[in-house]
């Protein structure tokens, strides 16, 4: 059950880096102003998380961490599919990847909370927004598409 | 004798039926919904019929106890488990009913399924007895709540509310699952029974150096469910999601990542902590302390301030936060015998928290959709001024909600407060921390600062003057479903209030089988059979140094 040519000392190892790639997300996280880099930080603390996992699951001799590792993985997998999709309509509206420039809502009477002159120079492109679409073959789905029709910026 | 592993598997299916009929339903909606040309209605209805299944399903199998198998399985059906999962169904139906014309007819059936999700998904988190399962329950809630966010409304507000939500949530996922590995690391198991009944000295796993470890995981797991609860520091995202978020989903937000949010809570950590090691449990109730202070004074008095409902309600939620996290510091107060609990405890008044806020949030947020389906505005409390001389049945409702969160007795919401502030006062004082009595004394004050912004609203319904004259007025009805909505939340809050015995035995039985630890194996199928701990001793496993 236990095992013997795994001490604590080894395991202090996997901790501690795994304690490091977390710290490092964390602060990737709160630091960064790319939408992109933002969740990949946030997927290196899951990184940090799964390490940690399996480091506990070989010094306690059970399965019970890497079967929580790939639950983890999953899970985080359909979060990035989402996070992909939402990334791109926010850029499709913005042409911007900075997430600075999403400060509408806040107190009211408050400045920005993050100064954003330093942020990519965005211009509100005219015109309803773009996406990428495939050309339409076989039935007409149920439902009519509607047309995009709000404007950027 | 050690429940065999298949018999185990097939009661936990059994007692799982209630959830996989919700997901089965909402998978069949999701994927039907491109090949039909239907409104939403039929969407709609379909999963009122499918929360109507589900609903059976849990009266089929709540007689079915999981005692005997509560150190093998990944679910419980303990009285905790049935009384929450009930309630996530109840007012899922009351969120179906305040939903069910707040989507385009081509975007519905996404919608509704998602919704599904999410109430299976929180009574997922009710009924898990297991780290890796609370934690795919969470998720189940977290994910279709990003896709709700963003489907019924697609303009700039929402899309940042969105991001912001969405940004966060996967940040405090990474928190507490950073909090359960090294929960899990503390003694090697993660089913939470196993883990509660070798915390509290079953197998010798805490040693002093272990102190650490035990507090890393509380820290972060407390930081991980403070986001989904929005307790300061974590709350800071709340208003501005509530503010851009179409109201349904405001609605939906102020109450279900709350409520498994403090079910975790109440699994997870204090069931666990509180029979654990003497050390960690001060530690865990003083940072509840202090998280709970600065939510309850920081939540009541921004929203002094305030003139949006939205973000008032924000705020309100926020301090609503503070006095569950009350009752979340009462519980990690230290328990010697799980069998035998005191007169008033921590898990008891937040169970019993958790109905009454449910039914008065959904209530006051139901009026605003109501007013928003006729087509009146509502998103000051200016808007809102004379409207009992134009709805007074209406008026009502939202008094006997706002009322309710006020805590004014004999409504439900008081008897909420009342049990947590009585938990908080008559736990045993810990050397070295600053009593839980200074903490139900501020909750008092903080209550009465609280009255203030919600008696505000009641004065401006009842007292203020029309903006615009009666006569002028549409008049016209929202749906059906959302008057039963509301109608049922007031008047559930004012019938729990009058009568608060059954759902207060009801929530005392919830505490006691959360923390309770049922004997390995003696009330399995067969009985006689006394050996040892042998399925805990499986896991035992060494100690960390």
């Amino acid at each position: 059950m236990t095992d013997p040519s795994f001490p604590f000392e080894y395991l202090s190892n996997y901790l501690i880096i795994g304690a490091a790639l977390m710290a490092l997300g964390m602060l990737g996280f709160l630091s960064r102003r790319n939408l992109i880099v933002m969740f990949l930080s946030a997927e290196m603390m899951l990184q940090g998380v799964a390490l940690t996992l399996v480091g506990f699951s070989r010094y306690h001799g059970n399965w019970t961490g890497q079967v929580f590792t790939i639950v983890m993985l999953t899970v985080a997998a359909s979060e990035a599919a989402l996070a992909l999709a939402l990334i791109l309509v926010l850029f499709h509206r913005i042409r911007s990847l900075d997430v600075t420039l999403w400060q509408d809502l806040r107190e009211t009477g408050l400045p920005e909370s993050v100064d954003t002159s330093g942020a990519e120079p965005y211009e509100p492109v005219p015109g309803p927004e773009s996406y990428p679409h495939l050309t339409p073959s076989g039935v007409e789905p149920p439902h009519p598409r509607q047309p995009w029709e709000q404007r950027r910026g | 004798m050690i429940p065999d592993q298949s018999e185990t598997l097939s009661r936990t299916i059994l007692v799982l039926l209630p959830e996989i009929v919700l997901a089965l339903s909402a998978a069949a909606i999701m994927v039907a919904g491109p090949f039909f040309r239907r409104g939403r209605s039929l969407w709609a209805g379909l999963s009122a019929a499918a929360i109507g299944a589900s609903l059976l399903a849990l009266l089929a199998v709540s007689g079915s106890g999981t005692d005997a198998f509560a150190y093998g399985s990944v679910a419980l059906n303990d009285a905790l488990s049935v009384y929450g999962r009930f309630a996530f169904l109840i007012t899922g139906l009351i969120l179906l009913g305040l939903a069910h014309n707040q989507v385009g007819d081509d975007r519905a059936a996404e919608f509704f399924g998602a919704l599904l999700f999410v109430i299976s998904g929180a009574m997922l988190v009710c009924a898990a007895n297991e780290l890796i399962f609370l934690f795919v329950g969470l998720e189940l809630v977290s994910i279709p709540t990003y896709l709700l966010l963003y489907l019924p409304r697609r303009n700039r507000t929402t899309q940042e509310a969105t991001t912001k939500y969405f940004f966060l949530s996967v940040f405090s996922s990474a928190l507490l699952l950073f909090g359960f590995a090294y929960l899990y690391g503390l003694t090697g198991v993660s089913n939470l029974k196993a883990l509660a009944f070798l915390m509290g000295g079953g197998g010798e796993v805490i040693t002093t150096g272990t102190a650490a470890i035990g507090s890393i995981a509380v820290v972060f797991v407390t930081a991980g469910l403070g986001f989904r609860v929005a307790a300061v520091p974590f709350h800071f995202y709340a208003p501005d999601v509530y503010q851009g978020a179409p109201t349904v989903i405001t609605a939906l937000l102020a109450w279900i990542p709350k409520g498994i949010g403090f079910v975790a809570m109440i699994r997870v950590l204090t069931s666990v902590v509180s029979v654990g090691e003497p050390m960690l449990s001060e530690r865990a109730v003083f940072l509840a302390w202090l998280i709970a202070a600065a939510t309850l004074i920081l939540g009541n008095t921004v929203a002094l301030v305030q003139t949006n409902l939205k973000r008032l309600f924000a705020y309100s939620s926020i301090a609503h936060a503070g006095y569950l996290m009350v009752g979340v510091a009462a519980a990690f107060a230290r328990v010697e015998d799980p069998a035998n609990l005191g007169p008033y405890s921590g898990a008891e008044g937040i169970v019993f928290y958790l109905a009454a806020y449910a039914l008065m949030t959904l209530g006051a947020f139901g009026v605003i959709l109501y007013l928003e389906g006729s087509g009146e505005r509502a998103e000051t409390i200016d808007d809102l001024s004379g409207l009992s001389r134009t709805r007074p049945l209406l008026s009502l409702a939202m008094a006997l909600c706002l009322f309710s969160l006020a805590g004014v007795p004999p409504l439900a919401g008081f008897w909420g407060k009342f049990f947590i502030f009585a938990s908080a006062w008559t736990a045993e004082p810990i050397q070295g921390i600053p009593s839980l009595q200074l903490l139900a004394v501020i909750g008092v004050i903080n209550a009465a600062i609280g009255a203030y912004y919600y008696l505000r609203i009641v004065a401006a319904i009842y007292y203020g003057t029309p903006a615009r004259s009666p006569a002028a007025e549409s008049r016209s009805a929202a749906g059906w479903p959302t008057a039963m909505a509301v109608g049922t939340c007031a008047v559930l809050s004012l019938i729990l209030g009058l009568i608060p015995g059954p759902l207060q035995s009801a929530s005392r039985r919830a505490a006691v089988a959360a923390i309770g630890q049922p004997a390995p194996g003696t009330s399995g199928p067969e009985g006689e059979d006394e050996t040892e701990t042998d399925d805990v001793a499986l896991v035992r496993p060494r100690p960390v140094r």
